[in-house]
């Protein structure tokens, strides 16, 4: 995919994709970012620095988690995992944004003759 | 841990680690895609983006983001200070003595005005104030309580509080000859409410003592007296002293300054029940028994609430039995405030105590707005040589609001120091100030509070951002690219620049201007001081009837006019006679009764009885004067004028005949002239008006006219008080020793003022000597090119002196106005009004004026010379 195609990220949409990574067991920065990057099939265009404060306010809203660990190079990484209130977010806000994105689809999907 | 880690935000180290690990990951993957290392290192770095830029967001999003800023901010406020000892060292003094100075004084109205005036747990004290309307009247009139009302109130608080009674009475201590002493007649559990924990020596008073029958001949005796009449022997207790003739014995001493000395003379305690005895030691024809006439008022009523209770539910408690003893002591209303025993909680005497303390509050505020106009013109002087490092900071993207931060910071953490060693001078200062003006220690402890504290970081937060303000702004208003292509770091000055350093020079001044005015008008009021009193002081006594007596009809007209004429019979006496002031003010503005739409002419107002004016020295230059006969009541009022008034109001005719009407419309036929009586200072107008008022001059001041020397005359009239009058408690005074004791209370207020003022001006000549000498650095290259293009010396020193001079007279002009009312408000709270005193003396603002500009011109000259004569081409070359 050449870089033109890639989409930057909506304001707000980050957090809940940091989640939603998070959903499946602990992970740390560099691999929330590639599962977000992989999952997408790299469209979203994720800048790898600003995932770090979007954890650190998380972890400060008591959404998620986070512990020193090895990673799978045997470095010292540190892990995040999602929290019981976290994981209710997760659902809320996707729930929240099926709903926009069903809204969304089907306006654009509306005949443009039929508004006129 | 974890929690508190999570609280105050990761460590930046974590932070690092775990980039890193990210980098080195993304690095590792790339190499795998095929990348050579240093293309794969690039490439993820890229991905990344800005560390440096991650950190510093992830740090401002810290929870504890702010203190970290703070410290850092007071960090480089230490460096900028260290990095010019002199400047922060003369900037710190400068607030010290501002910061200082304001809560010293504070701290004294605080002690004086807000709090109650006592040692022990002064957050629980309260003071029972009553005031009763008798007999149907409409009005309330404050005074104490009666024997059964105190016993009354103090059964229902039981368990909410306790409470105290007491009175305090004159009385002659062994010798009947030598001056009386202060006694307070009190309730036993007295000393548990105003303390001392421990006596000095031997014990105090127990409940035990006021249960009559003879137990209470016991007296507490307090450190001072011990001191001075016993010669601190330490054999005293249980030894017999005579109060007014009666035995007693002496069970403990208190330690000096105790707080329970409820006015400043009372040295010894007795129990209340010794009341009779007491008074009976002398055979008063009006002698009175507080105990028996259990509904005489008599006794002030002070307490202390017990934990967990507040003055609320003591005054419903206490209201509810003032209504049932109203009943049974009808007809009698009484309203009952419980108040903390302060004077601004007394709501019959906070309305006396409002415009003095503005007044105090205004000169302090005046005090610090000189320091902070001072501390901000030497601080504006070095924002002028940090202009290109501020430059660069901006440029570097520090936003303008995060920049006067750091700028105020600055000058907040020189107030916050000065706040330290001001807190240090509170500590002491207060107790100092007050014996400076009232010439002796209090008796309360005189320490700052809580309010005075928080007065006094107010103070220095107010003045921190006072100081710094206008200092931060001007070098943020940089022009980036003069700045730094400036290679001086000296930047040309822009006219914007110049406006703020004017008004602050201008601002000084004004209120220097007004400071010295004040100065030089209480001076000048120093100096005639009392020069005159324009009669015979040293042949009269005179002694204030004490208001108390007022409840117990003690000053009935025919009770002292019957005093009046045994007096006057006894031998080496003249004459004797009683005035008052008028309540309000000295001053009134009276009018022709004929013609009433003439503007009012401001007059001393004396009310008087019969006699005064022949006891004090005044003969009727025409017509006649008050006769015996005068006493008693008249169908119209007479009064005296004096010939300066008359001249104004009647101008060369006769006033004997004539009607004139006060400023409450009561008309008044005066019955002759006297000569004029000089102005005192503060205190009246040079001519006089005395009404015949005999019922209000009773409740005044008694005035003796004697024979001979001062100290028998003193006796003499002792003597003959205690046989006729033992109630009344006089404490005649030689006239002279009187003036001569206000004038030097006058004195040491004078003396503390002009310290003041040398202070203020010694601050504005250093400001100003600082703002020129540094605006001359900035105006050398001007000065260099004016002397190139063939400028003389003379001319470039006019064009200095008078560019420096200009907001100095600007400021001076500006500042007489202010003067002018700040001298009147002076000498409003100094009991004079500004009709009556000379609140414009041509010849003080000439001298303040005079002064200033000299002061001012001196402080410019050696800069305005050094710019003047600086050489063209060296100036111009260093540029």
């Amino acid at each position: 995919m050449s870089e033109t195609d890639r989409i930057e990220l909506l304001r707000g949409t980050l957090d809940m994709l940091v989640l939603q990574s998070l959903a499946f067991g602990p992970r740390h920065g560099h691999s929330i970012a590639t599962t977000i990057e992989k999952t997408t099939e790299q469209v979203l265009l994720v800048d790898h620095g600003s995932l770090y404060p979007a954890l650190q306010r998380l972890e400060r809203t008591g959404l998620i988690t986070s512990q020193w660990g090895t990673s799978e190079n045997n470095r010292r990484a540190r892990f995040y995992r999602l929290t019981k209130p976290g994981r209710a977010r997760l659902a809320r806000e996707t729930g929240k944004w099926q709903r926009l994105t069903r809204a969304v689809s089907r306006m654009l999907a509306t005949p443009a003759e039929e508004g006129a | 841990m974890r929690w508190l880690q999570g609280w105050l935000g990761r460590s930046d180290r974590d932070l690092l680690e775990e980039i890193q690990l990210h980098i080195d990951t993304e690095t590792q993957c790339n190499i795998e895609r095929g990348m050579s290392p240093t293309v794969a290192r690039q490439a993820a770095e890229k991905k990344f983006g800005n560390t440096a830029v991650l950190r510093e967001s992830v740090r401002e999003a810290r929870p504890l983001f702010w203190l970290d800023t703070l410290v850092r901010d007071f960090r480089h406020a230490l460096r900028q200070a260290r990095r010019n000892p002199l400047l922060s060292i003369v900037l710190l003094v400068v607030l010290t003595f501002g910061i200082g100075f304001c809560s010293t004084v504070f701290t004294v109205l605080d002690a004086e005005v807000l709090s109650p005036k006592v040692d022990k747990s002064p957050e629980a004290f309260v003071k029972i104030v009553t005031a009763h309307a008798r007999g149907g009247a409409a009005t309330f009139e404050p005074g104490p309580s009666s024997l059964r009302d105190y016993l009354a109130f103090q059964e229902s608080a039981t368990g909410i509080a306790t409470l105290a009674g007491y009175r305090r009475i004159a009385a002659s201590l062994d010798d009947e000859n030598a001056p009386p002493v202060g006694v307070l007649l009190v309730t036993c559990n007295f000393f548990s409410v105003f303390g001392p924990d421990v006596p000095k020596l031997g014990r105090l008073l127990g409940t035990q003592e006021c249960g009559g029958s003879g137990s209470d001949s016991v007296v507490v005796l307090s450190e001072e007296v011990w001191n001075d009449r016993f010669s601190r022997d330490p054999e005293i207790i249980g030894r017999t002293i005579h109060v007014n003739q009666q035995p007693l014995t002496v069970a403990g001493i208190v330690p000096a300054r105790f707080a329970g000395r409820r006015s400043r003379d009372i040295q010894l305690w007795v129990p209340y029940t010794m009341q009779p005895s007491l008074a009976s030691g002398s055979r008063g024809d009006t002698f009175r028994n507080y105990l028996r006439d259990t509904d005489t008022p008599w006794l002030e009523i002070e307490g202390l609430l017990n934990p967990n209770y507040g003055i609320q539910e003591l005054q419903a408690v206490l209201q509810v039995v003032a209504n049932r003893r109203d009943q049974q002591a009808s007809p009698r209303v009484t309203r009952l405030f419980v108040t903390n025993g302060s004077v601004f909680s007394d709501p019959y005497r906070r309305s006396r105590i409002y415009l003095p303390t503005v007044i105090v509050l205004g000169a302090l505020a005046l005090v610090l707005l000189v320091v902070c106009t001072n501390a901000s013109l030497l601080l504006l002087a070095r924002a002028a040589s940090r202009q290109r490092e501020i430059a660069i900071r901006l440029s570097l993207g520090a936003s303008r609001t995060r920049l006067l931060r750091m700028l105020l910071s600055e000058s907040l953490l020189l107030a916050a120091l000065a706040a330290c060693f001001s807190a240090w001078i509170a500590g002491w200062a207060p107790d100092a100030l007050r014996t400076a003006i009232t010439g002796e220690p209090a008796n309360f402890t005189l320490r700052p509070d809580w309010t005075s504290y928080g007065f006094l970081m107010a103070t220095a937060a107010a003045a921190g951002v006072l100081a710094g303000l206008s200092p931060a702004l001007e070098s943020l208003r940089t022009d980036l690219g003069e700045s730094l292509k400036s290679s001086t770091g000296i930047v040309t000055v822009a006219a914007s620049r110049i406006n703020a350093r004017t008004a602050l020079v201008f601002l000084q001044v004004l209120l220097c201007t007004v400071v010295l005015v004040l100065v030089g008008t209480m001076s000048l009021a120093n100096l005639t001081l009392r020069a005159d009193s324009g009669f015979d002081a040293a042949g009269i006594l005179s002694a204030q009837v004490p208001k108390s007596a007022s409840s117990m009809g003690a000053h009935s007209i025919s009770a002292q006019r019957m005093l009046a004429s045994r007096l006057s019979a006894t031998p080496g006496i003249r004459s004797v006679s009683f005035v008052a002031d008028v309540v309000q003010s000295d001053l009134e503005g009276v009018t022709r009764y004929d013609a009433p739409s003439h503007s009012p002419i401001y007059t001393t107002v004396r009310l008087v009885a019969p006699g005064y004016l022949e006891t004090i020295g005044l003969p009727p230059i025409m017509g006649r004067s008050f006769t015996e006969s005068d006493w008693t009541g008249n169908s119209r009022s007479m009064a005296v004028a004096s010939e300066g008034l008359v001249r104004s109001l009647w101008p060369g005719q006769s006033p004997v005949g004539k009607l004139l009407r006060d400023s409450s419309g009561a008309v008044h036929e005066i019955v002759s002239a006297v000569r004029d009586l000089p102005r005192n200072y503060f205190n009246g107008t040079a001519t006089q008006l005395y009404i015949l008022d005999a019922q209000a001059a009773c409740k005044g001041e008694m005035v003796v006219r004697f024979n001979g020397d001062a100290g028998p005359a003193i006796a003499t009239v002792r003597t003959a008080l205690r046989e006729l009058r033992s109630d009344l408690m006089l404490n005649p005074n030689s006239l002279e020793e009187q003036a001569q004791k206000a004038d030097s209370k006058f004195r040491s207020l004078v003396n503390l003022v002009w310290g003041i003022g040398v202070i203020t001006v010694l601050l504005a000549i250093i400001g100003l000597y600082g703002t020129v000498s540094f605006s001359m650095d900035q105006r050398m290259k001007e000065m260099g090119i004016r002397s190139a293009l063939g400028a003389s010396v003379p001319d470039l020193l006019w064009l200095a002196v008078q560019s420096s001079m200009r907001p100095v007279a600007v400021g001076m002009v500006a500042g007489i106005p202010v003067a002018l009312g700040a001298t009147a408000a002076f000498s409003r709270v100094l009991g004079g009004s500004a009709a009556g005193f000379d609140g414009f003396s041509v010849i003080v603002y000439a001298l303040v004026l005079a002064f200033l500009a000299a002061s001012s011109f001196f402080a410019i000259l050696p800069s305005a010379i050094r710019g003047a004569t600086a050489d063209a081409v060296t100036t111009l070359r260093v540029e």
